[in-house]
């Protein structure tokens, strides 16, 4: 991995305060294209808060963010799908009444069945992209192992499978760059392998992955990179060796 | 020309059903789909009543008896039904614009706070509406043309059921496209939805606006049908009675909010003709005892099939090759 190729996502002295807590106080970072770029940080660093901003859910209250070389700050979270972002939840937020294979669909991009105008108008194309979406998303089905359930309501799956769900269902806007939150959290060992190996694979097929995540195997196995927030800014980053002996990071979070 | 007993009964129960039905349809994208939770669905289906009325209306005649309203434009169905829609969906814009964006209940606030504003301008705003009289003399469309009071109203009932069958149509097409899935992603999580990629907002007021201009066409058959409207027509109960209905045949499913529609109707038109044959004094209890198995009825349901007799249908998709 060459540690200068041009930054995919640059965020600069980015805030962010709800009330009087200040979550983001001056966030400065940069992730790598096609590196796995871990996030860690005790509870309340802000780095839930920082993904939120990043893929437009949350305005900051000032900074910028670029991404793919575009400032997106303030764009709302369309505009970053569009340009390539994805993002999961911590908790699945997995559309409960929509079967899985609906969770995925709904998740496409450049649907022109969802605008009222081209539903009349251009149905032939619209019909062709509908089939395209559904070969697309049948294939992530049979990707994450969920084909099985292709039909079945999404609120019916175990957490590990909606896990899995929301892993597939972030990957449907042909995404270049993911951000994960947590997503192994909760997991038992046999699906935390099977999740972290396709990552592994998307990785290799070009897609950047930045996660948020608390079991330090992980982020110390799987990362090339790994940076650690505090207080709303970034305390330190560096390769996975270099983090767990800063003294400042142990002191924070890691622990003696 | 008289048509046999059974005929008109049949006629006269199915224009007030359908039109039910249309109005349970309108509002089953808005809150059967998307989850709108719309307390104001009174104002949208007067807005269009009033509208038809006020351009097909010949001039009123001026009697101590009668103040008058705006009108004597005597303009036919078609311009009339237009121009309801066309009310009732720009009021939906301009309401929708600030406020679609609150929570839920909010929302529910502010269109009930909309529907009881509509309604306190029709009572008051004597020169236009002519208050609580209401607007008197509505034409139908074909009047010109049918004189006989069965046959227009067979007629009436065929504008009405062949306008909640296109209705019908036109919805389960939107609604099985990919713009509805989107609906019920947003009804279902609207956060998610908005993560995944989806202008959350346009959809929401696209659903909501093509609610309200379906109410408004239906308040402008209504109009014609009953040929004479009063403001206490379009009071809270009446956007009650159409929740029950979606939830009774069920929200999400538009099949079930036609049957609800017709079920709840079925029950109204059966008891009220029970009245007849009853002695006076028990006769007289009977419209409250309707209310009260109406309520009874809505409780149970929500306990016991909260779904609805028809449940929201689950999607598949065949294989694609």
């Amino acid at each position: 991995m060459d540690p200068s190729s041009a930054p995919i996502l640059r965020t600069d002295r980015v805030r962010k305060a709800f009330g009087g807590l200040q979550a983001l106080d001056g966030c400065t970072l940069a992730v790598r294209r096609g590196t796995i770029t871990g996030l860690i940080g005790p509870n309340g660093a802000g780095k839930s808060t920082l993904f939120n901003v990043v893929m437009g859910l949350y305005a900051p209250d000032g900074g910028s963010v670029h991404f793919e070389g575009e400032r997106v700050d303030g764009l709302p979270p369309y505009a970053l799908v569009r340009r390539g972002l994805a993002k999961t939840f911590q908790i699945p937020r997995e559309l409960r009444n929509l079967t899985v294979l609906e969770n995925l669909l709904v998740s496409a991009k450049d649907v022109p069945g969802e605008n009222l105008t081209s539903l009349f108008l251009r149905t032939r194309r619209a019909r062709a992209r509908d089939r395209e979406i559904q070969k697309e998303a049948e294939e992530l089905l049979q990707f994450v192992g969920l084909h099985g359930l292709r039909d079945e309501y999404a609120k019916n799956l175990s957490g590990g499978q909606k896990k899995l769900l929301e892993l597939s269902r972030s990957l449907m806007s042909s995404p270049t760059m993911i951000l994960l939150d947590e997503p192994v959290a909760g997991v038992n060992p046999t699906l935390t392998a099977k999740i972290l190996g396709l990552i592994d694979q998307l990785r290799q097929r070009g897609k950047t992955f930045f996660l948020i995540e608390h079991d330090m195997d992980v982020v110390m196995n799987r990362c090339d990179w790994i940076i650690v927030l505090h207080q709303g800014r970034t305390l330190a980053e560096g390769v996975p060796r270099e983090i767990k002996q800063n003294d400042r990071v142990v002191e924070a979070y890691l622990g003696g | 020309m008289s048509l046999p007993p059974a005929v008109v009964d049949l006629v006269n129960f199915l224009i007030p059903a359908s039109i039910f039905a249309l109005m349970a349809l309108a509002l089953n994208v808005q809150w059967g789909h998307t989850g709108l939770f719309n307390a104001g669905v009174a104002a949208f289906w007067a807005l269009g009543a009033y509208t038809a009325a006020i351009l097909m209306t010949p001039p009123a005649p001026m009697t101590d008896q009668y103040p008058g309203h705006l009108g004597g434009y005597s303009q036919n169905f078609a311009l009339a039904l237009g121009a309801a829609m066309f009310v009732s969906a720009l009021a939906g814009l301009l309401i929708a614009i600030p406020i679609l964006r609150l929570r839920a209940d909010y929302f529910g606030i502010a269109t009930l706070a909309l529907a009881e504003i509509v309604r306190l301008f029709l009572v008051n705003a004597q020169s236009i509406t002519a208050g609580t009289i209401g607007v008197i003399s509505i034409p139908r469309p074909f009047d010109a043309w049918i004189a006989d009071s069965d046959l227009s109203d067979t007629a009436m009932a065929a504008l009405a059921v062949g306008t909640l069958l296109l209705v019908f149509v036109l919805l389960e097409y939107v609604t099985r496209a990919p713009w509805g899935r989107v609906l019920r992603g947003i009804r279902e999580d609207e956060e998610a939805t908005l993560a995944l990629g989806k202008d959350v907002f346009r959809f929401r007021l696209q659903a909501f606006v093509l609610g309200c201009a379906l109410m408004g066409a239906t308040g402008a058959i209504s109009a014609t049908f009953l040929r004479f409207i009063t403001p206490g027509i379009f009071d809270p109960l009446s956007t009650f009675t159409i929740y029950v209905m979606l939830i009774l045949g069920g929200s999400g499913n538009n099949r079930g909010a036609i049957l609800g529609a017709f079920l709840y109707y079925a029950f109204d038109w059966i008891s009220t003709r029970l009245d007849d044959r009853l002695p006076d004094d028990v006769a007289l209890k009977v419209p409250a005892l309707r209310v009260m198995a109406i309520g009874a009825l809505l409780v149970i349901l929500i306990i016991y099939r909260p779904e609805g007799i028809l449940k929201e249908p689950r999607r598949t998709y065949p294989p694609v090759s």
